[in-house]
This record gives C-alpha cells, sequence and structure tokens, in this order.
C-alpha cells in the first residue's frame, strides 16, 4: 500500500491494482473485464480459467482488508457480450451475494455499451459518469480535465528496463487507475513533467521516476 | 527420345547440360528423390525442372496434342514470395520452346483471392508456392482429391528454409502429402552446406529411402575474396564507427563497376551507410538505393525493378537480398563489415557473376582492423569449402499445434494416423506419445488445464475423428497459418501517407516530436506517434539517430570463429595473405604488450585502469555463447565471494570489470571453466524468464493464441486481442506444465544461448593451455571489449564516440613511447 493526497484526499494505491479512500469507506477499480477468458476460450483460444478466479478472490480479499463498503468500478465490468458465460455468471453472482451490503457503482465503459448492464439483481447501479466531491469518476479520460477526474480505459503500465508493469498514472487534474483484470494488456505511458506514476509489483506500490505529487 | 529435345532446347540457347542436371533428370526418371547442391547460378533450376519436363514429354509421346493445360503434376516451393514470380518465369521458358501444354501459375500470399479460388477448382500443371500457402491449400478438405495428380514437390532454397520453424512447418506438408501418395518425388535445391546430407534426410523425411540421391555439381564457382585495404591500420580498433574512413576507397570502387550490391550485416549498417555515401556523393541521389526487411514492400520492389533493368549504380542491403532473383546486372559486390559466416560470405558472393562460367568476386570493407584477420580466414575457409551446418529444429509443438488445426480444417484427422504420419518428419521422429498428448489436448481442450470448460471450441471430435466445426475458427486460423512472426513494429509514414516501412517500438519511445532520425535513407522528423503509426516529414540530409531492429546482431559463426582462431598467429608482416601482413602492426603490438595465443591455448589478461579491473578472455566463439560464458563466469565468481561484475562481450571475448582485483589463479580459471553443472548454473544466472518471455511472442502466435494477422488481412475482432506477454504471464500463473512455456525455455537455451556451442566450446578450453598475463595498459584485443562497455554509459553515440576517441589517442602515445623505449 501507497498512500498518496491528491486534491487534499488521502488515497491508498494498492497493490491489487486498486485505490482505496479511508475516510469515505470506498474502493475503486477500473476494467476488470470480467468474462474475458471465458470468450477467448469461446473463439477457441486457450485462456486458464483461474486467472478469473483469480481476480474475484482479490477483489473479496481487498473488499475484506480495507473494509469498504462502497465498490465504484471505473467502466469495462464486462469485456464482451460473449463472454457472459453461465460459469461467469454464476461466479460472480456468488461473489455478489457474499458481500450483499456493499454499495456498487459501475460507471460504464466502452466495452459495456456492447455487453450490456449486469443483471439488475445484483444491485449494481449503472452510470455514464458520477461525482464524488471533490472527483469526477468516468470511464475514458477526458481530452482536457476541468476538475479533478478519475479514469480507466487505458490500461497504464511503465517500461521498467525490459519489464512493463502496470502503473497509477496521476496528472495535476486526471488520474488513470490500472487495469484490475488480470488477463487484460497495458499501455505503455510515459509520464510529462508534471506527471506522476506508482508502479504495481506482487506486494507494494512503488512511486515510479516523476514528481512527487502534493495535497 | 525426349531427352535429346531437352538437350536441343539447351543447344539452341548456347547452353551444354552440365553433368549433374543430367544426371539429376535420370533420377527423376527413375522415380527417385534427392537433393541438389550447386553453387547460386549454374542452372540447379534446370536440373530439377528437367524431370517433371521429360516425364511430361514421355507421357505425350504418340497421344494427340491436349487442347487443355495438363493437370497438376509439379509444386514448386519457394520460401521468398518475392522470388514466385521470377521462378514462375524461368520455369515456363523451357515449356514454351518444348511446346508442351503446361500452365505455371503461382500463388502466394499476395494472389489475388478471385484467381486463388479459381485455381483451387483446377489447378495449372506447376504451381509455385510458398510453405505458407500450401498449408492454406490443406486446409481445404476438397485439396487432396485435386493433388491426386501430383506427382512431385520441388523445394527451392531449402537451405533457407533448414533451421526454421517455416523449415519444421515445411516437413509437415510434404508428410502430409507423402501420406496422400506414397510414390510422390521430393527434389530439394540447396546451397552448400556443412550438412548436406542431414539436409536431404530432413527433407526426404524418415524411414530414409533407399533411392534417396544427392546430386552435386562437379562445377567448382570460383570466388574472389579481395579486401579494400585501409592506408594506415588502427592498433587500437572499436567497433561502431563503422570504417566510414573507408568511404572514399569504397565509392571509388563503386564507380569502377556499372553496378554494385553493397551488403552490411544489419539494417541499420545498411542506413548509416547509404547516408555516408550520399553525403560524400550527393550527385548520387537516385542513382543509388537502400534495401532491407523493414522498408515498405512498394520501396523494395521498386528497387529490384531498377535493379533489374540496370537502372542503379549501386544498393545497399542487407541479406534481404541474399536471395533468389537474377539480378544479372550485378557486376560487383561488397560486404561491408565482417562476413560472420562462410555460407553468407559465398553466398553474397554469387550474387555477382550470377552465370554459368563466370566468375563470383566479392570486395571486403573492414570497419575494424581485426575484420582484415576475419577476411583472410573466410577465405581460407571458402578454399577448404569449410562451410556451416544448419541443423533442422526439433519438437517445436508451436508448429505441431498449427498444423494439427490445419489437418482437422482439411476434411479431419484420427489421432493415431496423424500421429504416425507426423512421426515421419525428421522435427518428430522422437516425440513422445505425451507431448503428442498434450498437443492433442491443447488444441481440443486448450490444454490439460481446461478439461472442464465446455464453452472451449477450437478442435472438436466428431465421430472419432478431429475437425473444426466452428466457421469462425477455421476462417481465423487459415488468416494465421505460418510461422513468421515481426516484432511489434509501428508503421512509419511521412505527412504526405506515403508508408516507409516499420520500425521498432523501443526505438520510436526514446525520441520526442521534432527530433530527427534517419530512416529508409531519409533524414526525417518526427511529427507524432499515434496507435501503430509513426507520422514524420522530411527535412535535409543530416546525421541523426538510426533505428536499430532486433535480431540484427549475428554471431561469428563456428566456422568463421575456428578459422579467425587459426589465423591470428599467422599474422606477420611475411604472411602471404595482404590481410594478414596490413594487420601485422596491431598484432605486433597485441604481442609486445601481452602476447597473440596458439591455437591451443586461450588468453586471459588482467589489466587495472582508472575504471577497475579487468579480466578480459578470449575464447573466439562468437557474441551469443560469450554472454551465456560471461554470466556463467560471473555467477560462479560471485558464488566464491559477493561482488559486483560488469560484463561485456563482443565476437571475441568477454570484459568482467570489477570494482576489486579478481584475485583467480589458472586452478580457479580451470574450475569456472569447467562444464560442471552447466545447464543449472546457466538457468540460475540469466533473466531466463525474460529471455523466455520474449521467444514466447513467437511461439503465441504460431500456436494460434495470438493473432497478428498479415499486411491486407482483416485485423481479428478487437475483443479478442491479447499479447504474448498476457498469455506468458497466466500460464506462468495458473498453467505451469504447457508445453508451450517448456518450449520457450528450450529456444532460450538453444538459440539465445547456444548452448550446444557453449559446451563445445567449455570442452575445446579443458584442452587448452590458459595464458594468464598482467598487461599495463588495454591492449589491441582488449580495447574493442572496453570501447563496447562505454557504448552503455553514454546517452548520445557523438559522446561516446569522443570519449573512445580520446583513450585511443592515449594508448598511441603509450604505443609509441614503448618503441621509443625499446629502439
Amino acid at each position: 500500500m501507497h498512500e498518496i493526497r491528491w486534491h487534499q484526499q488521502r488515497l491508498q494505491l494498492l497493490p491489487q491494482r486498486a485505490v482505496y479512500l479511508p475516510e469515505r469507506g470506498t474502493l475503486w477499480i477500473a476494467d476488470p473485464h470480467f468474462g474475458k477468458d471465458a470468450s477467448f476460450r469461446k473463439a477457441g483460444i486457450p485462456v486458464p480459467r483461474a486467472c478469473q478466479q483469480d481476480d474475484l478472490a482479490r477483489l473479496h480479499d481487498i473488499l475484506r482488508s480495507t473494509g469498504a463498503t462502497r465498490l465504484v468500478v471505473l467502466g469495462d465490468f464486462w469485456h464482451d457480450r460473449a463472454g457472459r458465460t453461465a460459469a461467469t455468471l454464476a461466479a460472480l453472482a456468488d461473489w455478489r451475494a457474499a458481500h450483499a451490503d456493499l454499495r456498487c457503482v459501475l460507471v460504464r465503459g466502452n466495452h459495456d455499451q456492447r455487453a450490456g448492464d449486469p443483471p439488475a439483481d445484483w444491485r449494481i447501479d449503472c452510470q455514464a459518469e458520477i461525482e464524488q466531491d471533490p472527483f469526477v469518476l468516468r470511464h475514458h479520460p477526458p481530452e482536457t480535465a476541468e476538475r479533478p477526474t478519475v479514469c480507466g480505459h487505458l490500461h497504464p503500465g511503465f517500461v521498467l528496463g525490459n519489464l512493463r508493469v502496470p502503473c497509477f498514472h496521476f496528472g495535476p487534474r486526471l488520474a488513470i487507475l490500472p487495469a484490475f483484470g488480470s488477463f487484460t494488456g497495458m499501455k505503455t505511458v510515459r509520464p510529462q513533467a508534471d506527471e506522476a506514476v506508482y508502479l504495481v509489483t506482487p506486494d507494494a506500490v512503488v512511486p515510479g521516476p516523476g514528481v512527487v505529487l502534493r495535497g | 527420345m525426349s531427352a535429346a529435345r531437352l538437350s536441343r532446347w539447351f543447344a539452341s540457347r548456347d547452353w551444354k547440360p552440365f553433368a549433374f542436371q543430367r544426371e539429376t533428370w535420370r533420377a527423376y526418371l527413375d522415380g527417385a528423390s534427392g537433393l541438389v547442391h550447386a553453387p547460386t547460378g549454374i542452372g540447379k533450376t534446370l536440373a530439377v525442372w528437367g524431370g517433371p519436363l521429360l516425364a511430361g514429354m514421355r507421357r505425350r509421346r504418340g497421344r494427340k496434342p491436349r487442347k487443355t493445360a495438363e493437370p497438376l503434376r509439379v509444386l514448386w516451393i519457394t520460401p521468398l514470395r518475392a522470388l514466385a514470380s521470377d521462378t514462375v518465369a524461368a520455369l515456363h521458358e523451357p515449356v514454351e520452346s518444348l511446346e508442351l501444354p503446361w500452365s505455371i501459375e503461382k500463388r502466394t500470399g499476395d494472389t489475388p483471392q478471385a484467381r486463388k479460388v479459381r485455381q483451387r477448382q483446377r489447378f495449372p500443371t506447376a504451381l509455385v508456392t510458398t510453405p505458407e500457402s500450401l498449408s492454406i491449400l490443406l486446409s481445404y478438405p476438397e485439396t487432396r482429391e485435386r493433388f491426386a495428380t501430383l506427382e512431385c514437390v520441388i523445394v527451392d532454397e531449402w537451405h533457407e528454409l533448414i533451421g526454421t520453424k517455416r523449415g519444421v512447418q515445411t516437413e509437415l506438408c510434404l508428410a502430409r502429402l507423402r501420406h496422400w501418395n506414397p510414390a510422390l518425388r521430393t527434389w530439394g535445391l540447396s546451397a552448400t552446406l556443412g550438412n548436406l546430407e542431414e539436409a536431404r534426410d530432413v527433407l526426404l523425411g524418415h524411414p530414409g529411402r533407399d533411392d534417396a540421391r544427392l546430386i552435386s555439381s562437379d562445377y567448382d564457382k570460383r570466388i574472389e575474396i579481395e579486401t579494400l585495404l585501409p592506408d594506415e591500420i588502427e592498433r587500437f580498433p572499436w567497433s561502431g564507427h563503422l570504417g566510414t574512413r573507408l568511404v572514399p576507397q569504397v565509392l571509388a570502387a563503386i564507380e569502377r563497376a556499372r553496378s554494385s550490391l553493397l551488403f552490411t550485416n544489419t539494417r541499420s549498417q545498411a542506413e548509416l551507410w547509404f547516408r555516408s555515401i550520399l553525403l560524400a556523393r550527393p550527385d548520387w541521389l537516385g542513382r543509388i538505393a537502400l534495401h532491407h526487411g523493414s522498408l515498405d514492400r512498394k520501396l523494395r520492389t521498386r528497387v529490384e525493378d531498377l535493379l533489374k533493368e540496370g537502372g542503379l549504380q549501386a544498393v545497399v542491403c542487407t541479406s534481404s537480398l541474399d536471395l533468389g532473383v537474377d539480378f544479372a546486372p550485378v557486376e560487383q559486390v561488397f560486404q561491408l563489415g565482417s562476413p560472420k559466416g562462410i555460407a553468407r560470405l559465398v553466398q553474397r558472393a554469387g550474387r555477382s557473376g550470377h552465370q554459368p562460367g563466370q566468375v563470383s568476386r566479392v570486395v571486403c570493407v573492414p570497419t575494424h582492423a581485426f575484420e582484415l584477420v576475419e577476411f583472410a580466414a573466410a577465405r581460407a575457409a571458402v578454399e577448404a569449402r569449410a562451410i556451416e551446418a544448419r541443423h533442422p529444429l526439433e519438437l517445436t509443438l508451436d508448429v505441431l499445434a498449427q498444423h494439427a488445426v490445419t489437418v482437422a480444417l482439411g476434411g479431419g484427422f484420427a489421432g493415431d494416423d496423424l500421429l504416425a504420419e507426423v512421426r515421419t518428419t525428421h522435427a518428430f521422429r522422437r516425440m513422445t506419445d505425451q507431448q503428442w498428448a498434450w498437443t492433442l489436448d491443447f488444441v481440443t481442450r486448450g490444454g490439460p488445464s481446461l478439461t472442464a470448460y465446455p464453452e472451449y471450441q477450437r478442435v472438436t471430435r466428431e465421430d472419432g475423428r478431429y475437425v473444426v466445426a466452428s466457421r469462425l475458427v477455421g476462417r481465423q486460423h487459415r488468416l494465421n497459418i505460418g510461422t513468421i512472426t515481426d516484432a511489434s513494429a509501428l508503421t512509419v509514414k511521412l505527412t504526405s501517407g506515403r508508408k516507409l516501412g516499420t520500425i521498432e517500438e523501443s526505438f520510436i519511445a526514446r525520441l520526442a516530436p521534432g527530433d530527427i532520425f534517419g530512416f529508409a535513407g531519409r533524414t526525417l522528423e518526427l511529427v507524432s506517434v499515434r496507435g501503430q503509426q509513426v507520422l514524420a516529414r522530411r527535412t535535409k540530409l543530416q546525421k541523426g539517430r538510426v533505428p536499430r531492429w532486433n535480431g540484427g546482431r549475428f554471431p561469428l559463426s563456428t566456422q568463421l570463429a575456428d578459422a579467425v582462431r587459426g589465423h591470428m598467429p599467422l599474422v606477420s608482416p611475411d604472411s602471404p595473405a595482404e590481410e594478414l601482413r596490413a594487420a601485422a602492426p596491431l598484432l605486433e603490438l597485441q604481442a609486445r604488450w601481452s602476447l597473440i595465443p596458439a591455437g591451443d591455448e586461450i588468453l586471459i589478461e588482467m589489466t587495472r585502469t582508472r575504471a577497475g579491473h579487468h579480466v578480459s578472455l578470449f575464447p573466439f566463439e562468437g557474441r551469443l555463447v560469450h554472454e551465456g560464458l560471461a554470466a556463467l563466469l560471473a555467477y560462479r565468481i560471485a558464488r566464491r565471494a559477493p561482488c559486483t561484475i560488469d560484463l561485456t562481450v563482443n565476437d571475441y571475448g568477454i570484459e568482467l570489470l570489477s570494482g576489486h582485483a579478481l584475485l583467480l589463479d589458472e586452478g580457479d580459471w580451470r574450475v569456472l571453466l569447467s562444464e560442471g553443472d552447466l545447464l543449472e548454473d546457466l538457468l540460475a544466472c540469466v533473466n531466463e524468464t525474460q529471455m523466455a518471455r520474449r521467444q514466447f511472442r513467437a511461439i503465441a502466435r504460431i500456436a494460434g493464441l495470438i493473432f497478428n494477422g498479415y499486411p491486407g488481412a482483416p485485423r481479428q475482432g478487437r475483443q479478442l486481442q491479447a499479447s504474448s506477454d498476457m498469455f506468458f504471464d497466466v500460464f506462468r500463473d495458473y498453467d505451469p506444465d504447457n508445453l508451450l512455456l517448456d518450449q520457450a525455455r528450450r529456444e532460450v537455451l538453444e538459440q539465445q544461448l547456444e548452448v550446444r556451442r557453449l559446451r563445445r566450446a567449455l570442452r575445446r578450453i579443458a584442452g587448452q593451455a590458459l595464458r594468464l598475463v598482467t598487461t599495463e595498459r588495454l591492449t589491441p584485443l582488449s580495447f574493442p571489449l572496453n570501447a563496447e562497455r562505454l557504448r552503455a554509459q553514454y546517452v548520445t553515440s557523438e559522446r561516446w564516440s569522443d570519449r573512445v576517441r580520446r583513450m585511443v589517442q592515449q594508448l598511441e602515445r603509450a604505443a609509441e613511447r614503448t618503441v621509443d623505449s625499446h629502439a
């Protein structure tokens, strides 16, 4: 865990690729792409099923360890319609049932628009964009952020030597979360002069090169 | 007699069939199969083409003329689709003169779809195609019936395919065709290789045939190797500044001939030489050209066409022009820098004098003083015909998985039948039942780990046969057949929209908009990078960074390395070879400050400079072996006492640099250089995961995990895009027994670390005398390693060059002083 202050808020960056706001009991994740593995298998491309089980286990863990009461998914909950197989739906329904008191919000992403909203009985509130003062939460990063904005969509990764690792990418008014799903790609980012990256390693988040953000 | 008619046709062209051509025709008519090897440009094509023509004439004898072309008789497989058109033309010539009712067509990735469909309805008498296109044909169920009249498969440039996964793919296709028709004849054409018999056996499959032939031309093509000698020899040579000092001499030599090919070893070097020549002779703009594998196909084709028309004074190129196409107007060939291998130099020399009876000449241009020794050594090896072997690959399960899907799609298979068929190939003759079972599992269920997932479907079982039921899977598979993979490359486009070629992401990542770089022989200013596209605008000719492409750095071949080692002690002012005389001052200083290792010695130099304690050793085994050996030594030294060692290698040796003296005596070195637990130690010390991850890229693509498609092919739906790294990670974490991961590790050991060669080197060293020498300064042999190490520390090559130049001056002054004191 690596805690930073951004726009006067405490943000805990978790190596499980999530952000926890301790003062609000809120957990943010982006781009889980649930069902992506199933959709690949359907097309004849073998992706071990364990990777989604692992993603769900990871989500369980951080919900338990943080005690979060609210989860915001910053888009691309689903990968595509083909991935909404019976097995995927059952696994997710179990997960939802295990956290029945958790309030869930999905800020729809481009993949969700094609794949459809999660089943209504999962009680996931689906929105195009939400506000959580002082932040705007959305899926797709805006061209210019007027207000502090938190997004997903890009799956940022940072190149370290010949290794690429997922990262949190923070600018003065725009923050991009790494993709939560483990079977997702990355887009290499090169932080500008006024930006910072925080690198996700298996058990810690470490600041990468760049400016030190001041609250 | 039809052979007489064919001979008359030869006579009409003022040619006389060579004995090896007649021998091949006879063998063919006897129903035999085999491999023909002969130097470039003396009629290999006619040797293997004559047989089917004679058989065709015999078949026609006494029969009424046919109105339509004969059905499919011959498949002609060429490794280069760019060669297909020229091959069709070459095959057509005798057919026309002999008035045979034969049609000859090509079928490659470039052939229009409508024509492909028409060909599948009715094939031409001879079909010129590539291994990939042949595989695609095998994926159509009706192909078996349409191939019923096929009597022969000819594989051209087999030396290019053997040793690659395309070679394995070809083996599997041939096994399929022979399974359909056991009487099918297989003929291969090859340049000279060190393992021709093996090459033939791989082509013909296992078990071998009694009538397998190996036919060589008795004609010995004369190859002349000459070297442009520098006026002044550098006693402290370092690579990287390109020997551009020799540009004036190269320019003068280019002017001597009507047209020249200038071969470099890497694409970057080709770019740099092209620019140097153009900077020296701006008036040659338009008369010289650049050709390498990362340039856009249209640009390359234009250069090839101009070259054939005789419209170019010179082309700077890489191995992209090593093969095929008869560039008759090429009068002379240059090798810029180390030849790296004997076969390569012979092949390149053969691009000139590409006619029977003509001498092939190659002018060697040293870019580094030690290359003088390489050229002399290469000449001796060429004369002794010490040509490298190319070892066939084995147990490449990625290729097998792809082939199994191809066969399932092309009418399906019963498991045991395909297993028996696949085991007739050299590549899979030793495949275990477990490996086969895993491969079948992989294509049917995604691997043992996915057993319980019914949504998976690629190959399915119907009535005991393995088939592809899904049309989507079938379509995708056909689009991705093949084993050629490109590194993730970005397309470079001019602001006008014109495509120039491709560049690797790692290079572009270091540039910012506005930066100047050289590419495609032009000086460009980076405008923007968007997605997979680099937008650039032309600017006036100047120096700028030039991209590097991965895979460009060939190691010195075993044969050449052996020859170089043997030639080092021969360097003297009285040597018969002028290169060795020219290199004498360099080795004279080496002998004075250290020593020149004899053939049965290995030299270890220890030197202290401001940078630290240098230990340099010189096995002369080529860069890849040295990389593995350096990592191994550092690991073994650190195991004795922890320390930090900086490693640098080149084709000749290894430098270990440390802050403290390593204090190793001869006994210690013996242990460090022993074979010991080679594999275990090697895997412990190299970043094997990182290397395997890189190696896995091609495997993932071939095994059908990721889809690159190819230019012009429709891209896969976005929802199914994934990178090989993603697969590598999920397999490593969730399916660690996946045999494709195992294959990636094997390929790292065999190809990236050349473990076989490393082992051989360690065994050789064990029998050699160790000569430990403490030197006062860096020597001509160790200095290049030092320069190489510094390169990594400098951001710009200009500052690095300045630094190295200053060091050379200091050493030269010291060399003068020691001469004075001797005097």
